[in-house]
């Protein structure tokens, strides 16, 4: 017969007691610890986003010089499908909430960056884990969202990451961020000639009859007046009849334009400003590459020599040897002579020289001298890609929130 | 008589002593403790607001600055120790509108006693978080950096000291970054 003490009941509820204790308890302890998680997971994840989407506006700075952008705001289906709430989002707040970053894609292609017929990021761009960015350009609300004339534009950049949802609580809700930048490509510097002339006066050699400005279907040399007539003609005074042939191009001979209205009336008013000037002769250390290679600065002239394709920007006495040869730009900004020396160039040539110190600022004589078998040959699609390498200027950046969304 | 009588007595006055003794030790290990958990709460708190400073700053201010080219007023400005941030993001066509209308688009943040106060667009002085001993800020922009100090605000009883903490948080302001070109056209 078994025998029951008194106690025989209480240690089984004892243990009971006890191991419903232990379960909540480690229960609690592990909400906590997915608590704690999801806290931190959702912290790293938006942190990861803004990174992202801020990622994507430098990938939209870096691109934009070579796209065609009028093209690119109408789509590769070359027609704009109009505005809606949030039509210049990668994505609308409420899809980027719950969208598959992996899978994702957009149904309007307008804005989408493209070259040459293929689309540069159809599903965004991907980055570590699982994160993702999306851009889309549009137009400035200036002007019709189909058709940019002013070279603004804005770019809104999507970061979005993935958030891994909890068993228990079987949702997702992506990490995300919106950013937007305003962007300026800079054309002022898209030449109509072999030889453009910003100034009031000048001082013009031209040794021999060799030399060549070809200007192809564009004047050979054009002449923007800064705020006194005089250029155009010390220009005329220093050629001599037989040295006319040689300023080919559209027009009489010699092929020659005022270009200041086209300056004047076509947003390029900048350079009319002593800022444009002083800002830009700045930041130019800053931005030439060392060693020489897309934006390169002479600060005090020199002798150059060899072959350079790109920018070339130089102030003081600059020597271009026989044997110098440069497809794209040459900015001479003053303070001394450019003197061509044989030297090749197919693209164009910029000559100013302002003084900026005074107020009112003034422009000191341009001094050019060409010589030998020196050849000016206009090429735009040179300049173009010369200019290329200027940075667009960064004039807005904002985060969006789903209230500013337009 | 029993032999084992008198213990009773002896028992008690030990027990009594003992118990004593034992309340006394629980008593002293209980507010040991107690004093244990309130330091670690105001560490913690302090803690809290230095981990909360990084968060809350940087939504108010990184668009510091946005479309004042277009505008007179300066971006990001520091004079007496407040630190002004204005920034034109929103309008009424939800683009910058040449107008800081918006709460958002005017922050100034300051140290007031030990508070750190922060005030939106005309509003006054809010405190946004306590036991703030000193909130510098300096930096070229586009960098800037605040070094914010937080203390437990009572001696912790440990060290009879106000224990001090500091973080210092760097920030980029993408409105401000170097363009080759002037931003006014």
């Amino acid at each position: 017969m078994l025998l029951q003490t008194p106690s025989s009941g209480f240690v089984l509820i004892s243990v009971l007691l006890v191991s419903v204790l232990m379960s909540v308890l480690v229960l609690h302890l592990h909400l906590q610890v997915i608590h704690h998680w999801t806290v931190s997971n959702y912290l790293d994840s938006q942190m990861y986003s803004l990174l992202l989407a801020e990622s994507g506006v430098e990938y939209a700075r870096t691109i934009l010089p070579h796209l065609d952008l009028n093209s690119v705001l109408l789509g590769l289906d070359g027609a704009h499908a109009g505005t809606r709430p949030g039509w210049r989002n990668p994505a609308t707040f409420a899809e980027a909430r719950l969208l598959d970053p992996m899978q994702w894609s957009s149904l309007v292609d307008d804005g989408l960056p493209h070259v040459n017929g293929q689309m540069l990021l159809p599903q965004g761009y991907g980055a570590a884990g699982s994160g993702r960015f999306f851009i889309r350009f549009s137009n400035n609300p200036e002007e019709a969202p189909d058709l940019d004339q002013d070279s603004i534009v804005l770019v809104r950049s999507l970061g979005i990451v993935s958030t891994r949802s909890h068993f228990l609580l079987n949702r997702s809700r992506n990490s995300f961020a919106i950013v937007e930048a305003r962007l300026r490509q800079e054309k002022a510097f898209l030449i109509p000639s072999p030889l453009t002339l910003f100034g009031d006066a000048g001082a013009f050699e031209w040794n021999g009859n060799l030399f060549v400005l070809d200007g192809g279907n564009q004047p050979a040399v054009s002449v923007v007046v800064f705020s006194e007539q005089g250029l155009q003609s010390d220009l005329l005074d220093s050629v001599s009849e037989q040295q006319k042939e040689l300023f080919r191009g559209k027009g009489g001979n010699p092929s020659l334009e005022d270009a200041s209205l086209h300056y004047q009336q076509n947003g390029f008013g900048g350079i009319f400003k002593p800022e444009f000037w002083r800002h830009f002769e700045s930041r130019l250390p800053d931005f030439a590459d060392n060693p020489p290679s897309g934006i390169v600065y002479f600060p005090s002239g020199g002798d150059f020599s060899g072959e350079f394709q790109g920018v070339l920007v130089a102030k003081g006495n600059l020597t271009l040897l026989p044997d110098a040869s440069i497809k794209g730009l040459l900015l001479h900004l003053g303070g001394g002579k450019l003197l061509i020396q044989s030297a090749q160039i197919r693209g164009g040539v910029w000559m100013s020289d302002l003084d900026c110190s005074t107020d009112p600022s003034s422009s000191r004589q341009l001094k050019l001298r060409m010589e030998g078998a020196a050849r000016l040959n206009y090429d735009s699609a040179l300049i173009k890609k010369a200019l290329a390498y200027f940075p667009p200027t960064q004039i807005g950046w904002r985060i969006l929130f789903p209230e500013m969304e337009q | 008589m029993r032999r084992n009588e008198g213990f009773s007595l002896l028992e008690m006055i030990l027990a009594l002593f003992l118990s004593t003794g034992f309340l006394l030790a629980f008593f002293v290990l209980l507010r040991e403790f107690q004093w244990g958990c309130a330091d670690l709460a105001l560490m913690i708190e302090r803690d809290q607001n230095l981990q909360l400073f990084p968060l809350l700053v940087p939504r108010l201010l990184l668009a510091s600055g946005n479309n004042r080219w277009n505008q007179g007023w300066e971006g990001l400005s520091e004079s007496n120790g407040r630190v002004s941030s204005n920034s034109d993001m929103d309008g009424p066509e939800g683009f910058p509108d040449g107008a800081l209308q918006n709460s958002f688009e005017s922050i100034v943040l300051q140290h007031s006693g030990t508070d750190l106060q922060i005030k939106s667009g005309s509003s006054s002085f809010q405190p946004a978080l306590k036991n703030i001993s000193d909130l510098s800020s300096s930096g070229t922009l586009p960098s800037f950096s605040f070094t914010v100090e937080a203390s437990t605000g009572l001696p912790v009883r440990k060290t009879r000291r106000i224990l001090s903490d500091a973080v210092r948080l760097d920030l980029y302001l993408w409105n401000y970054r170097s363009n080759l070109f002037a931003e006014a056209p």
